[in-house]
């Protein structure tokens, strides 16, 4: 009966919002938490911002040619230690006025300043040192070095001077939620949706009029409301929904190719898990079939799985991953207590102990991953309870997740989480001693002495051979319990048309869809 | 329903003929042919190798054939833009020969060859850029590329040959630290290629060799030229389950290679694949949108076709017709390539990709796409679809190198990113 409520519900809602043909409703993993790109840390923010934004330079989601559309023309300068870039003329800004050089320098000079407490600028603060407006439409952004391809670099989203005061951007500034930008898209986060209404620029003519996110509940909710035609598109949909899904011909599935891997976060803080051997058990204690059938629904053998396990940080298919070393399948209970006893555990009746003290171990889960694998929190506490584990479980909003979670300061024991990846499948952020997306503060020179090595590395084939040596490495200390990659794929009804979906980014290409009959 | 093709037409395909119990039976009575639907190529080949269908078999080392030719070409064009358009000054010295075979696969004769000429310093490199001097690519057979990569044993049909151990050789980077860098030769691939080819047409009856020839068009991996095909006697055993719905498709397909829309045009009253396309030509252009509303209109007219005949849905007539759906994806496909639509055919390249995930991935035609990304600069999809198909077919093990050179240069190029939850 709740179901049919909630379906009757999202039914309501959607039927109220959607008017016309070129309106297109659809369900995020989440509501971005961030609409300025210097903010991303979740896909759907980064999914929303290309729907708003422009970047300088992005690679085309079909043949992955690199293009702009900001840009008119380039050019190395300063023996390859600048590019002097004129922008085109015409585009506007959602509030009207023109994108000019200003508005690119300033950009790169709120990325520059350290008062800007952004994860994404401050990677561009290795390279870029500053940038001059050189006319209207011309402006030269100056590096550190040499760079081989500076365009393949500077894939930053360009931002409005006129809409700041000041160069030291803060998250918490109204832009966040009310952003301007060039884009396609004229974007409004509320706290149930964000509406994105079409703007017509020089160079951009989106064919739909207005798109609305909304944040998916259930997920037989969503393909429900998905089939009903209250909705034309799931941005990503969770296995189990997959195989209904692709026997309508109301819905296509799209493939979204992005490379995302689940973890269980150890806290290597605590007592009782401070030791590597306990890491080392509850790896053992694990059952990731058991996981990943219940959870998910494939079952060991299923053909052309989409969730394969990994013994490291990354995918299988990724040139860092060591296939030497092996992934945990099952569980192995007695080795596992023998681990545990070796670590000075003791096991008390049925519980075990440390310290005489009976372990409860908390384990959290950022809340919207349960609609991808349902249950998988209450698995993974099942599993650790019939080994002897008292826990405790707790669903983490995205508010506690991005205040609390990410900055490291949580009190969880463990945290079942997912990254995901483009091209570039660095880690260095959350294994470093002084990571910036370190969870636990996980500290271990071995790995801080190999992450140096990968930063040092003088050859492509030197930095893989660093992140196998980092795998290897991890997959003994054990600050992560891997789990699985599990591939995103996506639903949208066969009205959309032109629907191409780019790798990571989503929307890139968004001028081409439209809503048919 | 409004019809999609002329109804005749339709009933010609092999969806629709497979409809008929006795028609079918022929196919659900060997193991070959449910690992052929399966599109388990090495598996087929062993079925098929104990004996009962020699069309059958003919056909899996024909697809054999296809599969590694694709890989070569993933191989070539990953070692290119790794090693030539990424070139680093600490890339090993001899690189010259895999880019000089890699050009050559690419179909760059001249830039090939003048890059062979330069090889020097390695023995084994050396004897096998002056034997690739004197190969035809176009015209080569096994012997000319086993004389350089190796032998593979006598041509056996329902076998396969063995995979030498890998890397083919081993370089030092040119740093201080001289790492040593597995490097395959692509020529393994082609070898192993041209021995299923040959395979083939050992295995096929004399009168399909022509067949064999008209099929190869479909994924030649060089430009072809521009020929008049005439529609053959094909049986059954080379349509079922395929992206070839019927004869008279198999000659329009190995035309529309190089004549691309005007293909379309003189053979829309006669092949299936073509009468679907008609409508989805406008002003001279393949339309990728129509390309796709006609795969559907055409499976659905397929479905009520063999609802017809069984006198209800039966289970198989929705994979069935998701093959038509599929095959006129890639036949616009063919044909927009053919017509210098490169994006245009990308994007019906990827949404046939797409499509084969609810009926099982053609790994031919995977590897072909993992081809054109590699050659896009593209190497992520590609190294997917690599891992999804070594386990069963180990000699793609030989394309991994480069694609992965290609990925990590890429990477280190590239804009700073951070994992996202």
């Amino acid at each position: 009966m709740a179901l049919k409520h909630a379906i009757r519900a999202f039914t309501g809602l959607a039927l109220a919002t959607i008017g016309t043909g070129a309106t297109l409703a659809y369900f995020e993993e989440s509501i971005p938490m961030s609409l300025n790109p210097l903010f991303a840390k979740t896909m759907a923010d980064h999914r929303a911002q290309e729907l708003i934004f422009d970047r300088l330079w992005f690679h085309d989601a079909v043949t992955n040619e690199l293009r702009s559309r900001l840009v008119q023309k380039y050019q190395v300068a300063e023996a390859g230690r600048a590019v002097e870039i004129t922008l085109n003329t015409g585009i506007r800004w959602h509030n009207g006025q023109s994108l000019t050089s200003k508005d690119l320098c300033f950009t790169v000079k709120a990325m520059l300043d350290s008062r800007t407490p952004s994860p994404v600028a401050a990677h561009y603060r290795d390279f870029i040192t500053g940038c001059d407006t050189k006319g209207p439409q011309v402006a030269l952004i100056r590096f550190n070095r040499v760079l081989p391809n500076p365009r393949e670099r500077l894939m930053f989203a360009v931002l409005p001077a006129s809409e700041f005061n000041s160069t030291a951007i803060s998250p918490d500034l109204q832009f966040s939620a009310r952003p301007i930008g060039t884009g396609p898209f004229n974007g409004k986060r509320g706290l149930r949706d964000v509406t994105l209404d079409k703007f017509d620029n020089a160079h951009h003519t989106p064919k739909i009029l207005q798109m609305r996110l909304q944040e998916g509940g259930d997920p037989l909710v969503q393909t429900k409301t998905l089939v009903n035609n209250n909705v034309q598109g799931i941005v990503v949909v969770p296995p189990p929904q997959r195989p209904d899904l692709s026997a309508s011909d109301d819905v296509s599935m799209k493939s979204y190719d992005l490379r995302s891997w689940w973890y269980i976060a150890v806290n290597p803080n605590k007592p009782a898990l401070s030791d590597q051997r306990v890491r080392q058990a509850l790896n053992m204690v694990i059952n990731r079939n058991e996981l990943r059938q219940f959870s998910i629904g494939i079952k060991p053998g299923d053909k052309n799985s989409p969730c394969e396990f990994i013994s490291g940080p990354f995918i299988s298919a990724s040139p860092y991953y060591n296939s030497e070393v092996p992934t945990q399948d099952t569980s192995n209970l007695p080795k596992a207590e023998s681990l545990l006893k070796a670590a000075g555990l003791t096991k008390l009746g049925s519980r075990w102990h440390v310290d005489g003290q009976p372990i409860t171990l908390r384990v959290g889960m950022l809340a919207s991953l349960d609609r991808e694998a349902p249950d998988l929190l209450i698995q993974v506490a099942n599993q650790l309870g019939a080994a002897g584990f008292d826990r405790m479980t707790n669903k983490i909003s995205a508010d506690e997740w991005d205040n609390t979670v990410m900055p490291g300061n949580s009190d969880f024991d463990l945290i079942i989480g997912k990254w995901s990846f483009g091209l570039v499948e660095e880690v260095n952020e959350l294994f470093h001693s002084s990571g910036r997306q370190n969870l636990f503060r996980y500290k271990n020179d071995q790995v801080d002495a190999i992450l140096a090595e990968y930063n040092d590395a003088v050859t492509d084939t030197e930095q893989r051979d660093a992140y196998h040596k980092l795998h290897k490495a991890l997959s003994i200390d054990l600050p992560y319990l891997f789990l699985w990659k599990l591939d995103t794929r996506s639903a949208w009804r066969t009205e959309v048309r032109g629907n191409i979906v780019a790798p990571y980014y989503y929307f890139t290409e968004i001028d081409s869809w439209s809503v048919g009959g | 329903m409004v019809a999609a093709v002329d109804g005749a037409l339709a009933a010609d395909s092999w969806p629709a003929r497979m409809a008929h119990d006795d028609q079918r039976s022929r196919f659900e009575g060997h193991e070959g042919w449910r690992q052929v639907f399966e599109h388990e190529l090495g598996q087929a080949r062993e079925a098929f190798g104990a004996g009962g269908d020699a069309r059958g078999l003919a056909r899996v080392h024909q697809r054999l054939a296809d599969l590694y030719e694709a890989a070569a070409l993933l191989t070539a064009n990953a070692t290119v833009e790794a090693y030539l358009t990424d070139a680093q000054p600490s890339d090993p010295a001899h690189m010259a020969y895999f880019i000089g075979v890699s050009e050559l696969i690419r179909g760059h004769k001249t830039k090939g060859i003048d890059l062979l000429k330069t090889v020097d310093g390695v023995d084994d490199l050396v004897r096998r850029a002056t034997a690739w001097q004197s190969v035809d690519l176009d015209n080569a057979t096994v012997n000319d590329f086993v004389g350089i990569s190796g032998p593979l044993g006598p041509i056996s049909p329902g076998t396969e040959p063995p995979v030498a151990p890998l890397p083919h050789f081993e370089l030092a980077e040119q740093t201080e630290k001289a790492n040593r860098l597995g490097v395959n030769d692509p020529t393994a691939l082609l070898a192993r290629a041209a021995w299923h080819k040959a395979a083939a047409a050992q295995a096929a009856p004399e009168t399909d060799q022509g067949v064999l020839r008209q099929f190869a068009r479909r994924y030649a991996t060089r430009a072809v030229a521009e020929e008049t095909h005439p529609v053959l006697t094909v049986d059954d055993a080379w349509l079922f389950a395929g992206s070839t719905l019927s004869a008279a498709d198999a000659a329009f397909i190995a035309e529309a290679k190089a004549g691309g829309v005007a293909s379309i045009r003189s053979w829309a009253d006669r092949s299936v694949l073509a009468a679907s396309l008609k409508d989805a030509v406008v002003d001279g252009k393949v339309d990728p949108q129509r390309v796709q509303d006609a795969g559907f209109a055409l499976s659905k007219q397929l479905g009520a076709l063999m609802e017809d005949v069984g006198g209800g849905v039966m289970g198989f007539h929705r994979p069935f017709t998701q093959r038509a759906r599929i095959a006129v994806l890639q036949a616009g496909m063919i044909a927009a390539d053919a017509n210098d639509q490169y994006r245009d055919a990308g994007i019906l390249r990827l949404n046939a990709l797409e499509r084969m995930e609810a009926t099982g991935i053609d790994p031919v035609f995977a590897v072909a796409v993992a081809a054109w990304d590699a050659g896009n600069r593209n190497p992520l999809r590609a190294e997917e679809i690599l891992h999804q198909f070594r386990s069963s077919y180990p000699a793609l093990s030989a394309a991994k190198p480069a694609l992965e050179a290609l990925h990590l240069r890429r990477s280190r190029n590239a804009g700073p990113a951070n994992p996202v939850h």
